[in-house]
């Protein structure tokens, strides 16, 4: 079998996978589920030497690359350049498009990285080339790569533009250069994605830079075939960060990070658009894994399930009893007598396009609060509160909205909707429930012992009630 | 979106607890220190400091240079005349925050650091402290480490904030090598 010059029917059904993801992006995730293949695995180059299958493709494709015109945009030129240049000339489409100190820092990288994969693939001959990472966290990786510093190879970069003693093996990162322990303990995103970007990413760079090597520039650093493996590191680590927990998550609530399109190039030089949305899931989107990580952490952008001419019906129950979430340990639960609403809650639960929901409005902290709260409605005395209950109904998390600030302006409140269907159908369903409990569950870093969370300041809520959301066909689109 | 509304949205509900002159790295500096006189403001650092759902950052805002420094500053957090103790981080500039590599309008760069435990030592021994920066660029022999640029800060303060990182995080050191 012959497809474009890959040959096994594994590295077929892997082309057919990642074009169909190329050209869909994340929307045909059960496409690929169905063209399933083993993951490439980007592996460790401080297990590599110069004769190492990954690092010969590297080097081929780059002395192939090289002969190409700057205007082609798989040449070596204009891949370098998509992160930055100061060629003259007309300025070419996705040139200079580096994310830098913007949120976008980790997945322009990652879909950066994958393209650029890709098209080493197809200019290497070798389908199963994955980019290695350098590991220099490893204290047996601090020098250059060995078969970086080989010259008359793809991957030889000449000491003028890769800086002193580099090649010679006599320059190295100092321990504090490529240190993670800034980074990795934060838990808000923007506070990892800013920190891992000064340490190790930027020091990294500029410990070349340092010594007069491109790596210290923004526009000439992609012109060294280490940058690359610099940068899987980088984007290791961000798969690494989520893997830990304890709330981590990507920026899946802002709509710019999720949805802003970037532009690359495919193996056969076409553009390609890429969002956030579509670079979540290294292997289940893209199709590749580091050696040695845990099990990466599968994000997903909001799907709409329903038509947006679909638009919900409120029909308000009741209020809640005033709802305060003081500092100190978590307040008893919120009882709601349910009595006079017990058969119709049940019906309401199973019928179709029809939600029974919490509305929290006016939510208002003091401070920003250092725990976020796991809700449960029913969930009865004697059994203990765990994400997997039924009787589970989602998070209270108040971060920006919702946060008096000091010296920021006039606060919004913050506002959230929990569905109870699944677990007002487990409360109810013993005939003597007469009342439904409603439980807010302080929780902090994942690796921290649960006795010891402490909520640390004043959450009220303005207004709880129990409605029924009714999906229903608008008028018009 | 610019580090510095990133960083921003990550402090709401935070309290300024210092006002720092602005500082300027002068250009082929090798170490460069400020002094910061807390006294007045020293029982409500230690307050927070024995606070463990609060920590204390160093929030450097407008950090700008007129070329690449080259070099990235080590910082260290002491009592005045005492300067032992590890590293609180890096100052780094690459891209951002560097006026010759800007592209379309300039914006400066903007970093926090965590010093709660360096500052705790420090008020332990002084109510005034030393900030030091101190210029590292590639280990060995070919290292120059003085910055090419000068490098200023136009609005270095203290903040108090709640604390969102967990006390401890993985070894990221791929097993293979971990016994080396």
């Amino acid at each position: 079998m012959t497809l474009d010059g890959y040959t096994s029917a594994q590295t077929r059904r892997r082309f057919l996978r990642t074009t169909v993801a190329a050209v869909a992006g994340a929307t045909l995730c059960d496409v690929e589920k169905l063209l399933a293949a083993p993951p490439f695995v980007r592996m460790d180059v401080g297990g590599m030497t110069a004769t190492t299958s990954a690092l010969v493709s590297y080097g081929k494709a780059i002395d192939a690359m090289k002969l190409l015109p700057a205007t082609n945009p798989l040449s070596w030129a204009y891949q370098a350049a998509i992160h930055g240049t100061t060629m003259g000339g007309p300025p070419q489409p996705a040139w200079n498009t580096c994310e830098h100190g913007t949120l976008e820092f980790l997945s322009w990288h990652r879909m950066y990285l994958y393209w650029f994969e890709r098209i080493i693939r197809k200019q290497s001959g070798d389908p199963n080339f994955a980019l290695p990472f350098w590991n220099y966290e490893s204290a047996a990786e601090r020098y250059l790569p060995p078969p970086f510093r080989t010259s008359g190879t793809g991957l030889y970069v000449a000491d003028v533009n890769r800086g002193n003693g580099w090649n010679a093996g006599t320059s190295f990162l100092l321990s504090t250069t490529v240190s993670t322990t800034g980074c990795m303990p934060q838990l808000p995103f923007n506070s990892f994605s800013s920190n891992l970007e000064g340490t190790p990413h930027n020091v990294v760079h500029i410990a070349f830079g340092s010594t007069g090597g491109w790596m210290g520039s923004i526009s000439t650093a992609a012109q060294d075939p280490i940058f690359y493996l610099h940068h899987c590191n980088i984007d290791r680590l961000w798969n690494a960060w989520l893997a830990q927990g304890g709330g981590r998550s990507d920026p899946l609530s802002d709509a710019t990070w999720k949805t802003k399109k970037f532009l690359f190039f495919d193996e056969n030089g076409k553009q390609v658009w890429m969002t956030g949305c579509d670079i979540l899931r290294a292997q289940e989107q893209l199709g590749y894994t580091y050696e040695g990580e845990p099990t990466q952490v599968k994000q997903y952008c909001p799907i709409k399930l329903r038509p947006p001419w679909w638009h919900g019906i409120y029909e308000v129950l009741g209020p809640w009893p005033p709802i305060k979430l003081p500092p100190g340990p978590d307040p008893a639960p919120f009882e709601l007598d349910v009595r006079s609403l017990r058969e119709r809650l049940l019906k309401i639960a199973a019928e179709r396009n029809t939600d029974i929901v919490i509305q929290l409005t006016d939510v208002m902290a003091e401070r920003q609060p250092n725990v976020y709260w796991e809700v449960y409605v029913g969930l009865p005395k004697d059994e203990p509160a765990a994400a997997e209950s039924r009787f589970y109904v989602g998070n209270l998390a108040i971060f920006g909205a919702g946060v008096q600030g000091e010296g920021h302006g006039t606060a919004r409140s913050a506002q959230f909707e929990l569905r109870l269907n699944d677990a007002v159908r487990a409360a109810l369903s013993s005939r003597d429930q007469g009342s439904l409990s409603l439980r807010f569950v302080a929780r902090g870093a994942g690796m921290k012992e649960q006795s010891e969370i402490r909520n640390n300041t004043m959450v009220s809520v303005g207004k709880a009630t129990i409605a029924v959301r009714r999906l229903q066909k608008a008028r018009t689109p | 979106m610019l580090i510095g509304v990133l960083l921003a949205a990550s402090v709401v509900g935070s309290t300024l607890a210092v006002r720092i002159p602005p500082i300027t790295i002068p250009a082929q500096s090798e170490r460069f220190t400020v002094e910061v006189d807390l006294a007045q403001t020293r029982p409500k650092l230690l307050a927070a400091l024995s606070d463990r759902t609060q920590d204390i950052l160093l929030d450097l805002e407008g950090i700008e240079a007129e070329c690449p420094p080259n070099v990235y500053f080590e910082l260290y957090i002491h009592a005045k005349g005492a300067d032992r103790g590890g590293t609180v981080g890096n100052l780094a500039l690459f891209g951002s925050g560097i006026r010759s590599e800007a592209r379309g309008a300039f914006s400066p760069a903007q970093m926090q650091i965590v010093i709660t435990d360096n500052l705790r030592d420090a008020l332990q021994k002084s109510s005034t402290i030393t900030i030091a920066f101190v210029s590292r660029g590639a280990g060995g022999t070919a290292m120059t480490a003085r910055s090419v640029c000068e490098v200023r800060i136009g609005k270095p303060v203290i903040l108090i904030t709640s604390r969102t990182r967990s006390p401890t995080a993985k070894s990221l050191v791929h097993s293979r090598h971990n016994s080396i």
